[in-house]
């Protein structure tokens, strides 16, 4: 009969499994840091891979204004409607446009943007390379004398890192659409006095590190989609997890780097 | 510098010639008859496939550390295309090769039989630098892959074509963009009228014409098969790994498969190895075979030898 397992052996079996799961995060870390280190040696190495950095940008940019400009439409009304009742407590309806638009470019904006491409985007790249991976595509590639990384990773992370701060910008302009007509379920306004108002109260230190971090926000999606894609092991299985993990990671990453944008904006 | 020769009866010309091809030039110097080539180098400008191109006369760019030992004891022209010394290579703690010796001379087909988990695939992706041996030496055209730094090893990629088991098409490109995608790579010359030309030549040698424009997804496992094949060789290699090409294949398309496998291989004077456990495939395409168990080699022969053979093992892939 199998002896059952004292209590310190079991505490020492899980104290070695954390450490070796730590380990394991380290070296992951480590690995998504070279693989970004490489992305920029690759990507001011001609030649470019126009075509396909042009298709990943209609497929990053152009496909994902719906959903992007949806999102942003329905921020700006929840944010109007919410806002009002305390506004209105104050006395202070007029500057409801002033803050709406703040609130959007500096935060929402970029960020409801980010996590939904991480979703969109990121998901999309963790699978579909995971795909390539699994089935040998990568491989094929390899063999074929094509370096997989520039035609596959570079031109993705460039078309989330230039796309995504463009959708932001776009996000803010429905979202104050968005903000207008939620305006207009009490108070009557034009919309030309609603968006005067409110771009009125708009500084350069909102706008600026605004696009700024959008451009990190769209680097760490595509970086991680793709790294995850690309590391993905072999079998069917692995091609959800990439996906699964990807959204993960790059909804994590776009809040620290949220996070480090606020506390060195806070300082200028 | 020779080019191949154009259109649809550039094929018929190459079969004609191949016999005159001179050792190491590749494709580059297959075609035309010097006069003929000498015509259409004024027709077709800058359209041109030149050895440089296919990677065959770039040999100065390697390495000197790179030349394997002993490589030129062989006498000249019957030198081997592969050489495979002591080859061994482990998964953390499970050998999978343990010594593993063989040669492919040139223009021959060497089969690698073996069960499951023998190590078979393993040999071949080690020889085009995707697995790296933990000991041993893998030469290449006179190169040992292991030691080539990564612009020697893409040198040496580009003469060497890969048929994987599940033909690993590109599924976000049609049939004409999977064909097209090597050539837009490697021959950035090359004229657009020229890759179409080149394209459909090769769809023709499958037999599969009318798929052109069709996606992967759109195609039988025996099509698939084909276009892989088809996307190997339009870049001219001059070895060929095949990676157990007729697995999932009924057997009138594995038949069909191996015979167009014999017959372009023949056609285009390329050296292979061609990984299989599929007995009537291999009787069809092997010029020697060699049987791989548990990471070592235990027999080699032609088929009809080791048909005749006494050994269990070896008796158990013919019944």
């Amino acid at each position: 009969m199998q002896q059952p397992t004292p209590p310190y052996q079991k505490a020492r079996i899980s104290v070695t499994q954390k450490k070796s799961e730590i380990k394991k995060w380290l070296y992951g870390a480590g690995d998504l840091v070279t693989f970004s280190g490489r992305f920029f040696r690759e990507v001011f190495n001609p030649p470019y891979e126009w075509k396909e950095i042009f298709y990943q940008c209609y497929l990053v940019g152009y496909k994902s204004t719906f959903l992007i400009g949806l999102t942003g439409f329905i921020m700006g009304m929840v944010l109007t409607i919410q806002s009002r009742p305390s506004m209105a407590a104050f006395g202070a309806v007029s500057m409801i446009p002033g803050m709406v638009t703040v609130s959007l470019v500096r935060e929402i904006g970029p960020v409801i943007t980010a996590l939904i491409c991480s979703g969109n985007i990121g998901s999309r790249m963790g699978a579909e390379l995971g795909s390539m991976r699994v089935t040998e595509q990568i491989d094929a590639m390899e063999v074929s004398a094509i370096d997989p990384y520039r035609f596959l990773v570079v031109t993705r992370v460039l078309a989330t890192t230039l796309m995504i701060p463009l959708l932001a910008i776009f996000s803010d302009a429905i979202g104050l659409v968005g903000g207008y007509v939620a305006m207009n379920i009490h108070d009557s306004t034009s919309i030309r006095h609603f968006f005067v108002a409110g771009l009125a109260h708009l500084e350069f230190v909102d706008v600026f590190p605004a696009i700024i971090k959008s451009f990190f926000f769209g680097f760490v999606v595509g970086i991680i989609g793709c790294y995850k894609g690309f590391h993905a092991s072999r079998g069917t299985e692995s091609v959800g997890k990439a996906a699964n993990s990807a959204v993960i990671a790059a909804s994590l990453a776009v809040f620290v780097i949220d996070m480090l944008a606020a506390q060195i904006t806070d300082l200028l | 510098m020779k080019k191949i020769s154009e259109g649809r009866t550039g094929h018929t010309e190459v079969e004609e010639s191949v016999g005159t091809k001179a050792p190491g030039a590749g494709f580059s110097g297959i075609g035309k008859p010097a006069d003929s080539n000498a015509q259409s180098e004024q027709s077709s400008g800058e359209e041109r496939w030149t050895a440089e191109e296919t990677g065959a006369v770039k040999e100065d760019e390697y390495r000197e550390e790179t030349v394997c030992a002993g490589s030129g004891e062989v006498p000249d022209g019957n030198e081997p295309v592969v050489l495979i010394k002591g080859v061994h290579k482990a998964f953390k703690d499970h050998p999978v090769l343990k010594g593993v010796d063989l040669h492919v001379n040139k223009g021959e087909n060497l089969v690698v039989l073996g069960k499951s988990g023998s190590g078979k695939s393993v040999l071949i992706k080690c020889l085009v630098g995707l697995e790296t041996p933990d000991e041993g030496e893998l030469c290449v055209f006179g190169h040992d892959v292991s030691s080539l730094n990564y612009k020697e090893l893409n040198e040496t990629r580009v003469r060497i074509g890969f048929l994987f088991q599940n033909s690993a098409l590109y599924d976000s490109m049609t049939v004409r963009e999977n064909l097209a995608f090597p050539l837009r790579r490697h021959k950035k010359n090359m004229s657009k009228e020229r890759r179409e030309t080149l394209i459909e030549e090769m769809l023709d040698n499958v037999g599969l014409p009318d798929v052109i424009d069709q996606m992967p997804s759109e195609l039988s496992g025996g099509q698939n098969k084909r276009i892989g094949l088809a996307r190997t060789l339009i870049l001219r290699p001059e070895l060929m790994l095949y990676d157990e090409p007729t697995t999932g294949l009924d057997t009138g398309t594995s038949k069909e498969i191996s015979e167009l496998i014999h017959s372009l291989q023949k056609k285009y004077n390329i050296s292979s190895i061609m990984i299989t456990h599929d007995m009537p495939s291999a009787r069809i395409t092997a010029d020697r075979i060699v049987m791989l168990k548990e990471g070592v080699v235990v027999a080699e022969g032609t088929y009809a030898e080791l048909e005749k053979s006494d050994d269990e093992w070896i008796k158990s892939f013919f019944a």
